[in-house]
């Protein structure tokens, strides 16, 4: 699989994703969770050795562990001390971290977790949609985003771990969260809220651009749709793919699945676990209920290969 | 009555405290009510800790009683203590 | 020392007596308390019995979640593996989490109580036996049924917490989700019933002497446990039932697009399933601070500090639910005290581990079975603590939430906490009721196969989390890095089921039943009364208890007790009878007559079960009988107890006189009258929790309520129930027989205020219209089951009175109505009143 196609090299490996931030959002944290696992690790030492001291130690040594004292010591006034310090470190972060209201001339994206995918809609200055696209993010670096999360049927959560923690998706409720990446590249994430039957294959990516490179894109998805003509457009407006897929400059303007229009151009497909081509276009469009089993888009067996071939070269040719 | 006061009286405290804090951040956030709120229980847990302490106990059960009371009044104190940071803080 | 009850401490320097016991005397107990024969099992009560039934059963749905474990494990071995399709393996992790907190972990400690406990204190059995013997069957009969659900493709699939909206209709329209929301109603039901018994028989059975601070630090842990059932349990009984009735009728309390609430849901259910992590670990850490002063040959270390810790995790741990919503959107306000309470109740826990080892450490430690078990639980808890301390930092949650962390977390906590020491306490009290200890020798395997699959199964999750790998999925694509974890993972998992398999192995070899004596005996040289010897009657004689290890203590206590030199040696009514003490001082108050076996529990646990189970596959009419069943065997049940005594007092040695029947508020039916009326009261408070929630969230719903000035009536009318009730049980006493009467009109009119109310409420709101609406209407129908239950008590008080059997002295079946039917007025007033004000 290519690098940066799809979306579990963009997540996976080494080092651990939330022990290599990306953003301002994700790093504050990480440090925390050293201090927390060095410490923790530390503390578990002390225990073991005392546990180690009562079974084995001196009896003097035995004798001093073994009373009201150690136990006030050991149980009240060192954790007190310890967790009073972590305490005040962790509200301060969750202060600093919390997402506020949108700053005039932000970045914002509303992303809708759906059974199973994300629907994400950049929004203009008056949070009108200006852009629609599926299951993949694309920011500038070094600006923040301020993203808007709902949900329209059950929970779920967005997590992208490098760029920051995760923010529940619930339905009739707004969560805000804020993300900034540093540096260009591909982030992975994956819906952390248990929402049935696919909950496993809701995968999601982040493309940080740098800002040349995001104003290119940027102008590539406001430009007007190209006209497309041939076998697969009439395949998919005669199927019924476009009562559920909308294919912005056809008549294609179903919204009950994601947005096609850019689909050629997107790293993945199935919500981020298939690597995009022609291939695995063809085998989703045929077969998506073996791949990805139980999500909302019925097989489409009746193609011929041929018409699979058309209906994918068409996918593809949306970039 | 009075030894079930005085085993929970630190706990008691607590349960007022914190679920008072968590109505009145449902129902009616305000960082002051929070404040007095805090400050109320700490004295509370603080006159229990006096009060056990001036109190005569010769019996076992009496002294057990009175010293299993003070340590809850300690810990009470020290999480109505962490319970308040947010809000000073904030 | 200072009296409690006015019974002269004194008198307890007349014990040991001295003089011989006439023989027939134990002949008398024998009989009395005979072993049950060929069907008898099904109808036997003695905790010695339903306490091995009962431990049995849930250490039965162990394995069978183990092995569900196992499955799950085989399926993550490697990325993309077909082992467990995706819905199989959706509604696999929902029963194993299902199985494990709410078949196993909660009954096995309880039926632990009910084995251990009656031993511990010295009492004949526990108050209610009849109690024990429904909430086993009813758990047994109705866990097996809901466990079975998974092998016709029916069991629940939404997870061990079942959020909505993923569990409404909308999204689970088949009835799996039905089975765990009405399978999970009625073991609800026997974990209350189990805590009753507990909370009484902690309170009000100790053995003479045995005050609160010598008391058997087990008691404590399971009187806690048994108070935060109490608190914690009407929560989820209360969210189950909301859920079910969106479902069934479709009231919206959980629908954000009717003015429900989904985050409703969570706030009710984490009220309960916070708690219920330690409502698992305390009976378990009861039996580590009572295993560890054995191994270590000494006495335990900061006993009023364990006292302390216990109590404190009581409290505390009823202020940390939140904190499995820290990724919910809280406001910061809210999630920071969260965060201060979750670092409190780590505190608790500290001083717990740190008695331990001061006990170790001034002991001289053995490195027997329980006490490797013991110290392979402190490593694993105190590990499990500190993941704990991590996570309850909301940053770090914000990254670890959901994750495998927390797979790994709470396993280390579980594991640590309440597995391995259940296996100690499995190991040290096995020759407590086998004729045959376990094997020393296989032991050390067992431990050794289960500390390392432990740590090989759950060290590298924590890795797995941190590299993004989310909780409760069915696969992973290949390439993320997840594979080797998870493979080492699959491989810890089954080291440690082959040390459960060798455990088996040796409880098969040597676990032979031996409740009527004839067991193993103190193998171990523990100091506890448990240790006594023991018959079907527990003991001979009831001891006077000086020290909290008697048996240290006293070496000549043994022998003192079997021959009958101290309390109760004999039936002195000739019925199953124990002593009644005091709550602080245990003081002798009076004799307790213990109801003897039956077949009616056992027929209202079936049809219990049978009720639950009809209501879930929607047979109606047969879930209907079933219910009519249940209430007709538990008043047949009923009918037998509270019957005159021939005897006023009697004498249970030394010359001590108490009477043999006690009425009002020292008598442990009152007792446990009270407790049934705080569940009921916090339903009732967590409904109109719940109304109050919905209104401040979603006030774009809102209607007007119903008017004041219309519900100050039907108020009134309530408040009259109360006053009938209180005070004709006061005319009744000074010997005004008519003063049955009233109660038993108030009894009856209580329905009819609640019908009025909900007339007015029909004009205003439907029950399906709005959040509102659904939260007013669940307020009213609890208030009409309530009264409902009241109009069956009048009925049995008034059966009762025609046959004559409520009398000025004995009249505690009017004692208990009158508190019933109080409560059912004072509920209804406050909600009468609370549904019209919230919104207004």
């Amino acid at each position: 699989m290519g690098n940066n196609t799809s979306l579990q090299a963009a997540l996976g490996g080494w080092p651990p994703a939330v022990l290599d931030p990306a953003g301002p959002y994700a790093e504050p944290v990480t440090r925390l969770a050293w201090a927390l696992l060095l410490g923790g690790t530390g503390v578990l030492l002390i225990v073991l050795t005392a546990l180690a001291v009562a079974l084995w130690g001196k009896p003097a040594l035995r004798t001093r562990l073994g009373g009201d004292r150690a136990i006030w010591i050991g149980g009240v006034a060192f954790p007190g001390v310890v967790l009073t310090a972590l305490l005040v470190w962790g509200l301060w972060l969750t202060g600093s971290l919390q997402a506020t209201a949108a700053q005039p001339g932000e970045m914002r994206v509303k992303v809708t977790g759906e059974m199973w995918w994300w629907r994400v809609t950049y929004l203009g200055e008056r949070g009108e949609p200006v852009i629609r696209d599926a299951n993949e993010l694309h920011v500038p670096i070094g600006q923040p985003v301020l993203l808007e999360l709902e949900s329209a049927d059950v929970l779920h959560s967005f997590w992208v771990p490098r760029l920051a923690g995760k923010m529940d998706m619930i339905p009739g409720r707004r969560n805000l969260l804020r993300i900034r990446a540093d540096r260009p590249g591909t982030y992975g994430g994956q819906c952390a809220e248990y929402c049935g039957g696919a909950h496993a294959l809701m995968g999601f990516v982040v493309v940080a651009h740098t800002p040349e490179s995001f104003a290119r894109w940027r102008a590539e998805r406001l430009a007007p749709p190209r006209p497309a003509s041939g076998r697969g457009p009439e395949l998919f407006l005669a199927s019924g793919c476009a009562g559920c897929h909308t294919v912005r400059g056809t008549p294609a303007n179903g919204t009950a699945g994601p947005d096609l229009t850019h689909v050629g151009a997107r790293r993945s497909l199935g919500a981020g676990i298939l690597p995009n081509n022609r291939g695995t276009l063809a085998g989703w469009i045929a077969d998506s209920q073996t791949i990805k089993p139980g999500n909302r888009m019925p097989n489409y067996k009746q193609f011929s290969p041929d018409d699979l071939n058309a209906l994918a070269d068409y996918m593809e040719s949306l970039k | 009555m009075k030894s079930w006061l005085i085993l929970l009286g630190g706990f008691i405290v607590w349960t007022v405290h914190f679920f008072g804090l968590y109505l009145i951040a449902e129902f009616a956030p305000s960082a002051t009510l929070v404040i007095a709120l805090t400050i109320l229980c700490i004295i509370a847990d603080l006159w229990l800790l006096r009060w056990l302490r001036a109190m005569a106990c010769s019996e076992a059960f009496a002294q057990w009683r009175r010293s299993v009371g003070m340590a809850g009044a300690v810990l009470s104190l020290l999480a109505v203590l962490w319970q308040g940071l947010p809000v000073m803080l904030a | 020392m200072r009296s409690e009850t006015g019974f002269d401490p004194y008198l307890y320097q007349r014990f040991p007596t001295q003089e011989e016991r006439p023989p027939e005397e134990e002949e008398g107990l024998r009989r009395i308390w005979c072993a049950p024969k060929g069907w008898e099992y099904l109808t036997v009560v003695n905790n010695n019995y339903v306490g091995i039934f009962y431990l049995g059963t849930a250490f039965l749905f162990f394995l069978l979640a183990g092995v569900l474990a196992l499955l799950m494990r085989v399926q993550l071995a490697a990325p993309l593996m077909e082992v467990l399709p995706q819905a199989t393996y959706n509604q696999v992790f929902t029963m194993h989490g299902t199985v494990m907190m709410f078949l196993f972990a909660v009954p096995m400690v309880e039926a632990a109580g009910v084995l251990l406990l009656p031993q511990m204190l010295a009492a004949r059995d526990l108050p209610f036996p009849r109690l024990s013997a429904y909430a086993f069957w009813a758990y047994a009969v109705g866990g097996l049924a809901f466990f079975a659900s998974l092998f016709v493709g029916l069991a629940p699939d939404g997870g061990w917490f079942m959020y909505p909206p993923y569990t409404s209709k909308a999204y689970s329209p088949g009835i799996n989700a039905d089975f765990w929301l009405l399978g999970i109603g009625f073991i609800e039901i026997s974990a209350i019933a189990g805590a009753i018994e507990i909370i009484v028989g902690v309170l009000r059975t100790r053995a003479p002497g045995m005050s609160l601070d010598k008391m058997p630090i087990f008691a404590w842990a399971m009187l806690v446990f048994a108070v935060m059932i109490i608190i914690a349990f009407p929560s989820v009984i209360l969210a189950t039932l909301l859920l079910e009735i969106e479902r069934a009728f479709n009231w919206s309390f959980f629908d954000a697009a009717r003015g429900g609430d989904p985050v409703l849901w969570q706030h009710l259910f984490w009220f309960f399933g916070h708690p219920e992590v330690y409502i698992i670990f305390l009976p378990a850490a009861g039996m580590m601070s009572m295993i560890i002063p054995t191994v270590a040959r000494t006495e335990l270390v900061g006993y009023r500090l364990i006292v302390l810790a216990m109590i404190a995790t009581g409290f505390i741990s009823f202020g940390v639910w939140a904190h499995h919503m820290f990724t919910v959107g809280l406001p910061p306000m809210t999630t920071g005290f969260f965060s201060a309470a979750s670092m409190a109740v780590s505190l608790p826990a500290g001083i717990q581990v740190f008695s331990w080892i001061a006990t170790l450490a001034i002991g001289r430690p053995r490195f027997n079975a329980p006490g490797l078990f013991v110290l392979g639980s402190i490593v694993i808890f105190v590990t499990g603590g500190l993941t704990g301390v991590m996570v309850a930092l909301v940053p770090f949650d914000w990254q670890a939430h959901d994750t495998y962390f927390i797979v790994a977390h709470l396993h280390y906590v579980l594991i640590g906490g309440m597995v391995f020491p259940l296996f100690a306490a499995m190991y040290y009290w096995i020759p407590m009721v086998s004729s045959r200890a376990m094997s020393e020798r296989l032991a050390k395997w067992v431990f050794g196969l289960m500390f390392t699959g432990m740590n090989v199964a759950f060290m590298p999750m924590h890795l797995a989390g941190l590299m993004g790998m989310p909780r409760r999925v069915y696969t992973y694509l290949p390439g993320s890095g997840w594979d080797m974890l998870n493979l080492i993972s699959t491989v810890g998992a089954f080291l440690f089921a082959f040390g459960v398999l060798l455990f088996l192995i040796d409880l098969a070899r040597n676990f032979r039943m031996a409740p009527g004596g004839g067991n193993a005996g103190n193998v171990y040289g523990a100091g506890s009364l448990e240790w006594l010897p023991t018959e079907l009657y527990s003991t001979r004689s009831i001891p006077v208890v000086k020290s909290r290890e008697p048996l240290w203590d006293d070496p000549k206590i043994s022998d003192d007790v079997e021959q009958g030199r101290y309390f109760l040696p004999r039936s002195a009514t000739g019925l199953r009878e124990t002593i009644v003490t005091s709550p602080l001082l245990a003081e002798p108050q009076y004799v307790q007559i213990m109801p003897g076996p039956s077949v009616w529990p056992l027929v209202a646990a079936i049809f219990t079960a049978f009720f639950f189970l009809a209501l879930t596959v929607q047979a109606y009419m047969f879930g209907l009988a079933s219910g009519v069943i249940t209430v007709m065997a538990m008043l047949r049940w009923l009918s037998e107890t509270d019957r005159p005594i021939a005897q006023d007092e009697v004498d249970i040695g030394a010359g001590i006189m108490v009477p043999t029947y006690m009425t009002g508020p020292r008598s442990h039916g009152w007792w446990a009258m009270v407790i049934l009326m705080i569940v009921m009261a916090m339903i009732s408070a967590m409904a109109m929790f719940g109304l109050a929630f919905l209104w401040s969230n979603q006030p774009g719903f809102w209607t007007p309520p119903a008017s004041l000035g219309g519900g100050i009536p039907i108020a009134l009318g309530y408040g009259l129930v109360v006053a009938a009730a209180v005070s004709c049980r006061w005319l009744h006493r000074m010997g005004k027989n008519w003063a049955v009467a009233p109660v038993l009109l108030a009894g009856l009119a209580a329905p009819l205020l609640t019908w009025l109310d909900i007339r007015m409420w029909s004009a205003v709101l439907a029950p399906d219209a709005s959040g509102q609406g659904a939260a007013v209407f669940a307020i009213l129908s609890l208030q009409g089951t309530v009264a409902a239950i009241g109009v069956l008590f009048a009925a049995y008080l008034g059966w009762r009175s025609l046959r004559g059997l409520i009398t000025p002295t004995g009249n505690s079946t009017l004692d208990l109505a009158c508190l019933f039917i109080g409560y059912c007025g004072a509920q209804g007033l406050v909600g009468t009143i609370f549904t019209r004000a919230v919104g207004a």
